[in-house]
């Protein structure tokens, strides 16, 4: 018989000062965890974190919305949340199936840091960061920043995520998030698009937001097409041709089993002026 | 309505499937692939793993006594490298990716793999013909013990009248090459078993298969044993659609069984496949070319047909060359053709076998056929439900390859009742979503497509079909109760349920009173295969026999009444070498489909609304149980037309995994099925019976086409129909 060393504490104090002393991998819904290794008898000692309630649930304060690193797909899903948070929960119901939901947690996706994870384009046009504790301490860095790159996160050793945070901006924003698979459920993204569009109460523009997953190696703001948006009146005919190739240009997807990278541009182009035809008629 | 025999055990999670058996003192296995496409085996060092801790013994190509196997003829070594010379194939090369090296047992599985990553192997690479062009244009030939100077190993031809002057009287004539995809199985359930020398002596093995005598004969010959020292049992089967006709893992569980006992080792040995050493390690339906020209008269009578088809097979045959009989007749379509031309080609590649699959050449073979005469209504204005009636076979027809159809021709009759349900039933309804995507209505066509098709029953071209079956009844008077012993596999479709109520039906006692015994070498006879929609009908008359010996005897006064039946239907024939010509076939069942469809123009995304299938189905056993066929076919159908996506390079499999490779799920399955069952009798049918299981998947796929091209006015040669081969066709043939 074999061991492996397996920690399940049942608060963050005790979770922390363990992850210090020592090597471990965290575990919390399992949904990538497990996946990554069938077949292979489990080698690392593992810190298993589902029992720190403190760390699940979502909470507001006078300037942000605290999204616990435990809380689940199926939690958000269900969540009262503003509309700006229309997209995340609208990505919430796209996770796997509802099986996944049940399990898989937000940090667990932002963590995996999966080029297609559905839960990054959606955090990304809320602005969120990513709150991280050590048993030095804590700090929060902005979620584009944790993401370094391709399944690489800005994570130290010994450092969890404890929440992520969402500064209270622009609540009432359109709000929206849109998948595209080659199947309804339990399907890895071929792109996904989501968007939060802020406009004035005569209709014009006051913030875009526009993130494309599944596209380059890490999900990305179209800065660009944002800044163009913005000053243009909700109801204006040229909106849905204003996207346009050339603002696609940061990204780099590629030719792989889910599709070809012609059909990716295309598709988000679609989907992006599909968001935009939604929020038009949203007023 | 009658339970399902095997219902509550499923549901409740009580049955037993091959890798739910356990045993306390259990040996595992782990199968080593060679991971080679194409490479010649240097040298193979197994000592390395000996020494492995817990590692107990390990199988080589030396411990295969004939290290050959192959359902129709033996092309395949049972294990790569140094044999016993037995066999004309080179033992040392590996032709495919997943040609098993050698087996690894073990105390437990995770020792078994450490010994498997241990063995020490030197390749020396051969030149991989990955695909029917390279492999036709390269002068290596994959199997040169053949004697041929081509990998296009098995040629069949037509030539059925006067193909010129079929051309010179044709008005319109339509040409097209598609391109038909791989599919894989996706059972539920991947490959395992476990194997261990019975109380009696015999080797056995449990395992999932589709035909309990053909896996014991296949180990047998490998092993060079006499049958009866081979034992062959199936517990619960979780699927099988034709995977798992061929062997997987049958003979070297056998052979490792044997020689762990020659060392005086008795106990059994367990293996289980991943689902990716699955996908990998089986056949899957063939990827093929297929040309084809069709000519009509303005009148709409089809006058010429020409194809030439090829199949990938793969590294070894498996049943390629049935299943390319099976395109080659089916290519044509079910009409009346006065003059054929068609040339088909199986060839020998380094890509994964093709093999059995639901359908077996048929589906590949309507694609061609029904888009083939769906364009040609359009290019006669016609329209297709006429055109397919006026030109439909009958009782009475000479089919392609001129013998008289076998009787019961109900085509004609499928057609219209589809027709008619299409028309009076099924308006167009409420707009829906395409995919989970809230599509834009601004951005969907929709369109409607039909198409019909035949598929034989039972085993074609001379094999020597038959089923065996035995009753025994017991009571004083009256018959009170009756066992039924039948080697028949329940691979999901519930044939130990309607044989039981065959069984029931042919005594005339309730289906209580009737007792089964199934599925295993020791206790049944020879049932033939669960495959070629062939099992209810050939079972039915074998019980049908069976029961009328039993009631000669049960009338002569012995208690209880035993009865045995072998029943052979009518005699098939290998076509002719020249001309195709030849009676293939003793029974066929026929269906027709409309497929109801809309398509995101923008995205690519196919969603179908509706399905009409009508099916004869001769007599109605189980409805619930026939419906459930025709429901799961055309799911599976589906998948092929348009979801499932195997993708391999370099004769390697690159999406193994149910995650890359999409079978649909259940909001991708048509909205509706709506399942009309005919009863049109076949004449040799027992109460009727048609073989129907097949049928409603060989249409679906060209209805799709068809619909996707009236929604669009583009044609698509080539599945599946993914968003972006949709999106791509779409572009390069703008609206
Ligand atoms: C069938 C199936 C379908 C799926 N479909 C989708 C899909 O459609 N879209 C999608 O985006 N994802 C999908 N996933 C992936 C997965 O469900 C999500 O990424 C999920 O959010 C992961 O969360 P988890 O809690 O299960 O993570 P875990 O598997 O427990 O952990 C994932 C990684 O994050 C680390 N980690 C977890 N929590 C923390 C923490 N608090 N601090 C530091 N490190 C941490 C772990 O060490 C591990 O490396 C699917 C998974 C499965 C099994």
């Amino acid at each position: 018989m074999r061991f492996v060393d397996y920690l399940a504490p049942t608060n963050l104090d005790s979770a922390l000062s363990a992850f210090a002393g020592g090597k471990w991998t965290v575990l919390a819904g399992g949904t990538d965890f497990y996946p990554a290794r069938v077949g292979h008898p489990l080698t690392e000692p593992v810190l298993d974190i589902s029992g720190l309630d403190e760390l699940r649930g979502i909470s507001v304060t006078d300037d942000a919305y605290r999204i616990g690193a435990l809380t689940r797909w199926a939690d958000i899903k269900a969540a009262d949340l503003p509309p700006a948070f229309d997209g995340l929960r609208l990505a919430a119901a796209e996770v796997g199936g509802i099986q996944v939901q049940n399990a898989g947690t937000i940090a667990g996706n932002l963590c995996n840091a999966s080029p297609a994870a559905d839960g990054i384009p959606p955090l990304l046009t809320l602005d969120a960061s990513v709150e991280l504790a050590s048993q030095g301490g804590q700090r929060v860095v902005p979620l584009s920043a944790f993401l370094t790159g391709y399944r690489q996160i800005d994570l130290q050793s010994g450092e969890l995520v404890t929440a992520v945070i969402v500064p209270r901006q622009v609540e009432e924003a359109f709000s929206d998030f849109q998948k595209l698979g080659s199947r309804s459920y339990l399907v890895i993204s071929i792109v996904m698009v989501a968007t939060v569009i802020a406009a004035d109460p005569e209709g014009i523009i006051s913030d875009a937001r526009i993130a494309v997953g599944a596209c380059s190696p890490v999900a990305l703001r179209l800065t660009e097409l944002e800044s163009e948006l913005r000053g243009k009146h909700r109801n204006d005919r040229a909106l849905q041709h204003l996207p346009t190739r050339h603002h696609l240009d940061r990204l780099a997807p590629i030719d792989d089993v889910r599709a070809t990278a012609d059909y990716r541009f295309g598709a988000t182009l679609t989907l992006i002026r599909r968001s935009l035809r939604r929020f038009a008629e949203s007023a | 309505m009658t339970t399902r025999l095997d219902g509550p055990e499923k549901v409740t999670g009580a049955a037993l499937f091959p890798a739910d058996v356990v045993r306390p003192d259990f040996l595992h296995a782990q199968i080593v692939f060679t991971d080679q496409p194409h490479a010649r085996l240097v040298d193979l060092d197994v000592e390395p793993a000996r020494a492995v801790p817990g590692v107990v013994e390990i199988l080589t190509a030396a411990d295969i006594p004939v290290n050959e196997y192959g359902l129709v003829f033996r092309d395949q070594p049972v294990l790569i490298g140094p044999g016993n010379e037995l066999t004309a194939v080179a033992e040392n090369i590996s032709r495919w990716e997943a040609d098993q090296l050698c087996v690894v047992i073990a105390e437990n599985i995770e020792a078994a793999r450490a010994g498997a990553a241990a063995i020490k192997v030197e390749w020396e690479e051969l030149p991989i013909l990955g695909d029917i062009d390279t492999s036709l244009q390269s002068t290596v030939m994959l199997h040169p013990e053949n004697g041929l100077d081509t990998n296009a190993y098995h040629h069949l031809r037509i030539r059925k009248g006067d193909i010129d002057a079929g051309w010179s009287e044709a008005d319109v004539v339509i040409e097209g090459t598609y391109e038909v995809p791989y599919q894989e199985h996706a059972f539920l359930q991947p490959e395992a078993a476990i194997s261990y020398i019975d109380e009696e002596g015999r080797v056995t093995v449990e395992i999932a298969g589709q035909w309990t005598v053909e896996d014991q004969e296949q180990i047998a010959h490998a092993l060079d044993l006499p049958t009866e020292a081979v034992r062959v049992k199936y517990p619960a089967i979780g699927g099988a659609f034709g995977g798992r006709e061929d062997m997987s893992m049958q003979i070297v569980l056998a052979a490792a069984a044997r020689k762990l006992a020659a060392r005086g080792i008795r106990r059994p040995i367990r293996c289980q496949w991943s689902r990716e050493e699955s996908i990998v390690g089986h056949h899957k339906r063939h990827r093929g070319r297929i040309k084809a020209r069709l000519g009509a008269r303005r009148d709409g009578k089809i006058v010429a047909v020409e194809a030439d088809c090829y199949l990938d097979a793969g590294g070894y045959n498996y049943t390629s060359n049935k299943v390319l009989g099976n395109l080659h007749l089916c290519v044509g379509g079910p009409y009346e053709i006065p003059n054929a031309r068609i040339d088909s080609y199986a060839v020998y590649t380094n890509a994964v076998p093709g093999g059995a699959f639901r359908g077996f050449g048929a589906p590949q073979g309507a694609m061609v056929a029904e888009t083939q005469m769906n364009k040609l209504a359009l290019a006669l204005d016609m329209d297709p439900i006429e055109l397919r009636l006026l030109n439909s076979l009958r009782d009475g027809s000479m089919g392609i390859t001129q013998a008289e159809m076998p009787l019961g021709v109900s085509l004609p009759f499928v057609i219209d009742a589809a027709a008619n349900a299409a028309s009076e039933e099924f308006q167009v309804g409420e707009l829906r979503p395409v995919a989970t995507l809230p599509s834009e209505e601004s951005a969907i066509r929709r369109g409607r497509g039909f198409a019909c098709g035949y598929k034989n029953v039972g085993f074609s071209f001379g094999f020597p079909e038959r089923c065996e079956a035995a009753v025994e009844l017991f009571g004083d008077d009256e018959v009170e109760r009756a066992i039924l012993y039948h080697g028949a596999a329940e691979v999901g479709q519930g044939s130990h349920t309607a044989l039981r109520q065959m069984a029931a039906m042919a005594i005339g006692i309730d289906y209580e009173r009737v007792e089964t015994v199934y599925s295993d070498t020791a206790t049944s006879g020879d049932s033939g295969s669960a495959s070629a929609s062939r099992l209810t009908w050939m079972s039915g008359n074998s019980i049908l026999g069976a029961v009328e010996e039993a009631t000669k005897k049960w009338n002569d006064g012995e208690r209880p009444a035993r009865g045995e039946f072998r029943f052979v239907p009518p005699p098939t024939q290998t076509l002719d070498p020249v001309t195709g010509a030849g009676q293939p076939n003793f029974a066929y069942g026929y269906v027709a489909e409309v497929v109801d469809l809309s398509v995101d123009i923008e995205t690519g995304h196919i969603r179908v609304d509706r399905v009409i299938c009508a099916n004869d189905v001769g007599r109605v056993i189980n409805r619930t149980l026939v419906e459930g066929q025709v429901e799961g076919a055309i799911v599976q159908a589906h998948g092929y037309a348009i979801t499932e996506d195997l993708q391999v390079k370099d004769a390697r499999i690159t999406n193994p995994r149910l995650s890359a490779y999409l079978i649909p799920g259940i909001d991708d399955i048509p909205a509706e099925i709506r399942t009309i069952l005919l009863e049109h009798p076949d004449p040799r049918g027992p109460w009727g019976v048609r073989g129907m299981a097949e049928m409603p998947l060989v249409p679906y796929a060209a209805a799709v086409v068809a619909a996707l091209h009236d929604a669009t006015g583009v044609w698509f040669h080539q599945l599946p129909l993914t968003p972006s081969r949709v999106l791509a066709g779409l572009t390069a043939n703008p609206l």
